[in-house]
Order: structure tokens, then C-alpha cells, then sequence
């Protein structure tokens, strides 16, 4: 028998959304018997006088690279069909960077706030609304209405001097994160092309899946403009 | 487990009021592990979170304002062509899945109770003005490195993955560089 089993057809997409909800189960339920559903206990880890976050999250890593190892010697787990993120290393080192200065100031990452907000962490709602904040920023800024130009650098001044809607100091801020993302954009745009298609590799499987986190749109790369949209 | 080293100072109490005791990491660390890998046996992709909020925020400016939400480039992956739902995404469903495995173990351990999670010397309210900031910038962050802690550190970190070992080490890197000046707000 082969996996993963949904890319060797064994269920439709129906069922992998039933899958998808008994595995966040099991996740949920690990992030809070670890005490990931507190944020101090979190935040610990970075005054290190509690190392549960190292501990826990490079015991998972471990476990389950020796599984994915083992399984693909024996031939059970078909590696090329799992999906992999691609690696930029500028996007990531610099979104690692700010991700985790996110994390101290607001004691969580995204998927440890659900699970604190469904044990009745007020703070991990506010967080949450927060990403929500973070994500319609990005958005507006990243992929505003009408048309995209190739050169970042004229559309973040462009659109500096109109952004509407959004408050005098954060209007600042969303401008400066413009001008910090627009590079990385750029690189990633360019790069993505080249490494998604390495000749003669039968690593198609790997583009099939969107993103696991926040999945990237890979249409991006080659739209420059795009009809709007009728209502 | 022979020789112990010392206990490091305490200062302020790690596990917060009343409840059972958490699992031993490692315990939790193989269960978190076990569950990764068989996300990557059952559908072929690793656990997430971040994606879920933007399909939950493209939904939600969506009906709002629909005309708005659908000009946006970035929303527009989330909404698709309109034929199926928005909400209706393996992320939402993982991270739905997420929300109700910890609030069973939290009823189960008797963790679960309204509380805002601070140190002893920060307000309630200045708290969650930074819990808000700090969301903000793991949106941003998250997006930048396409995936946050669950998607690219643990996942790829599973899979070998380059970036998302070099996206692993920042966050950490990140976090220790900002520890010391936010550290009224958490001891």
C-alpha cells in the first residue's frame, strides 16, 4: 500500500476535510496537555527558565522525521508526493525574524492561539483579532484593486501617497512594512519559477497542495493585471 | 537521567493556577510528532494555522463587502472562483479541529477558565494591546515565510526543509534579540 493516501486516490476531498478535523484534534490536544494553551508558559521558553517550547516541538520534529524516513525506506510513504514548502531563504529569514519578535510581545504563534483561545484565554481572542488586523494590512497593501506592476518600488510610492483608509501612525507602518515586503516579494516572484520545475525530477506532486500555512499564490508571479472583478 | 542539574530560579510560577500538571514534554512533543506524521501519511501535507486566518478574514471581508474583497489579489486566493465556500479548506477544518482537541484537554485536565495569560506586573489592558500587536506582526511575519511555527518550522523542520530550518532559527534569533526589553510583561 502506498501513501500519502489522498494523493494515491483512496478518498476524495470530502473525507480529507474529516481527516483535516480529527488531526487538528490530535494537534490541539498535544499543544494544550504540553501547556502551549498559556501564554507565560510560552514566553518562558524565551527567558529560559522553562525550555518546554525546544523540548516539545524538537521531540515532534524528531519523531515524526524518523517516521517520514523509515516509512520512505520501506517504500510505504511516497516522499515526492509530500508536500514541501519552497525555500526562499530572504522571505524567511526575514518573516522568521519578525515572527518571532511577534511571538514575545504577544506570547503566541497562531496556531497555539486557538488552542489558548478555546480554553478561555481572553488575550489569545485579542491576539487572534490582531493576526486578522495583520492579514487585511498585508492584504490591502500586498495586492491592492487594479493593476500590479512588476517593479515594486513604484507601486509602494504610489500608493504610500494614496492609501486610504487607514489611520495617520498606521498608515506609516503599513508603509514602511510595503517597502520591507516588496523586496522579498520581488526575489520570491523571480525564484519560484526557477525552482518549482527542477528538470527532469518527477517532483510535480509537490506543487499539487496549496501552502500548509499560509498558502502561497502562485498565480502572483505571472499576473500583472487583472480584470476587476464585477460585484 | 542520572545526574540532575540544579533547578533554575523560578521566579515567576510556569504553570499558572489551578489544574492538573502538564504532560511531560517529551510525552507531548511524540504526540505532536505522531499526529505530523500522520498528516503526512493520510493527505500528503504537513499541520498549519496561519492559512486559516486568512481564509476566515477573506470570507469575512467578503461579506462585508463583497465588491472590495473580490478585487483584492490577495483575497482572491482564498475565495476562489466563487463554486465552493471559502471556509470550506483543509487549514479551517484542521485549525477548527485544533480549537476543539484543546478545549477537550483543557476541560479534561480542568485548565480551561476565562483568564488573560501576563506576568505580575503588566496590566490586563496593556497586555492585550500588546497580545493585538503582536498578532499583527505574526501576520506579517507568517505571510512573508508563507507559514508560521506549525507550517514551516515544524513541518518542513520535519521534512528537512532549508527554509524552514533558516525560518526556525530566526523566530528564535527573533525572539531572544526581543526578550529582554519585553520582559515586564512577562515576569
Amino acid at each position: 500500500m502506498m501513501t500519502p493516501l489522498y494523493k494515491y486516490g483512496f478518498f476524495g476531498e470530502e473525507f480529507s476535510l474529516l481527516v483535516a478535523f480529527a488531526l487538528g484534534l490530535g494537534f490541539g490536544f498535544f499543544l494544550e496537555r504540553a501547556g502551549f494553551g498559556s501564554a507565560r508558559k510560552l514566553a518562558a521558553q524565551f527567558y529560559l527558565y522553562d525550555m518546554s517550547v525546544f523540548k516539545v516541538m524538537f521531540t515532534a520534529i524528531v519523531t515524526a522525521m524518523l517516521g517520514v524516513t523509515y516509512l520512505g525506506w520501506l517504500g510505504w510513504l511516497d516522499l515526492d508526493l509530500v508536500y514541501l514548502v519552497p525555500t526562499h531563504l530572504g522571505p524567511q529569514i526575514l518573516g522568521g525574524l519578525v515572527l518571532g519578535v511577534g511571538f514575545v510581545i504577544g506570547g503566541y504563534c497562531p496556531g497555539t492561539s486557538v488552542a489558548a483561545l478555546a480554553t478561555g484565554r481572553f488575550d489569545a481572542v485579542i491576539y487572534a483579532l490582531g493576526i486578522f488586523a495583520g492579514t487585511f494590512v498585508y492584504a490591502e497593501a500586498d495586492a491592492p484593486r487594479g493593476v500590479r506592476t512588476a517593479v515594486g518600488r513604484r507601486r509602494v510610492r504610489g500608493r504610500r501617497h494614496r492609501s486610504p483608509g487607514l489611520l495617520g501612525r498606521e498608515r506609516h507602518r503599513a508603509a514602511v512594512q510595503e517597502r520591507a515586503m516588496s523586496l522579498p516579494q520581488l526575489t520570491l516572484n523571480h525564484t519560484s519559477r526557477r525552482r518549482n520545475s527542477p528538470p527532469g525530477s518527477s517532483r510535480a506532486g509537490r506543487t499539487i497542495a496549496s501552502s500548509t500555512c499560509a498558502p502561497p499564490p502562485s498565480s502572483r508571479a505571472t499576473t500583472f493585471r487583472r480584470p476587476r472583478t464585477p460585484s | 537521567m542520572t545526574a540532575r542539574l540544579p533547578d533554575p530560579p523560578r521566579s515567576p510560577p510556569t504553570s499558572t493556577g489551578p489544574g492538573s500538571p502538564y504532560l511531560n514534554p517529551y510525552l507531548a512533543g511524540m504526540g505532536l510528532g505522531l499526529v505530523l506524521l500522520a498528516a503526512f501519511v493520510l493527505v500528503g501535507r504537513g499541520l498549519g494555522a496561519s492559512g486559516a486566518f486568512s481564509s476566515t478574514l477573506s470570507w469575512l471581508v467578503n461579506l462585508v463587502a463583497p465588491a472590495h474583497a473580490q478585487a483584492n489579489l490577495y483575497m482572491q486566493d482564498y475565495l476562489g472562483d466563487g463554486t465552493t465556500h471559502p471556509l470550506k479548506a483543509w487549514l479551517v477544518f484542521e485549525v477548527a479541529g485544533v480549537a476543539a482537541g484543546a478545549l477537550f484537554s483543557g476541560l479534561l485536565a480542568g485548565r480551561a477558565r476565562f483568564t488573560v495569560e501576563k506576568g505580575p506586573r503588566v496590566s490586563t489592558a496593556i497586555r492585550l494591546l500588546c497580545a493585538f500587536a503582536g498578532g499583527m506582526l505574526m501576520a506579517f511575519g507568517a505571510h512573508l515565510a508563507r507559514g508560521c511555527t506549525s507550517g514551516q518550522a515544524l513541518t518542513g523542520g520535519a521534512l528537512l526543509n532549508v527554509g524552514s530550518w533558516a525560518f526556525m532559527l530566526m523566530v528564535f534569533v527573533g525572539g531572544y534579540a526581543v526578550a529582554w526589553f519585553m520582559r515586564w510583561q512577562w515576569r
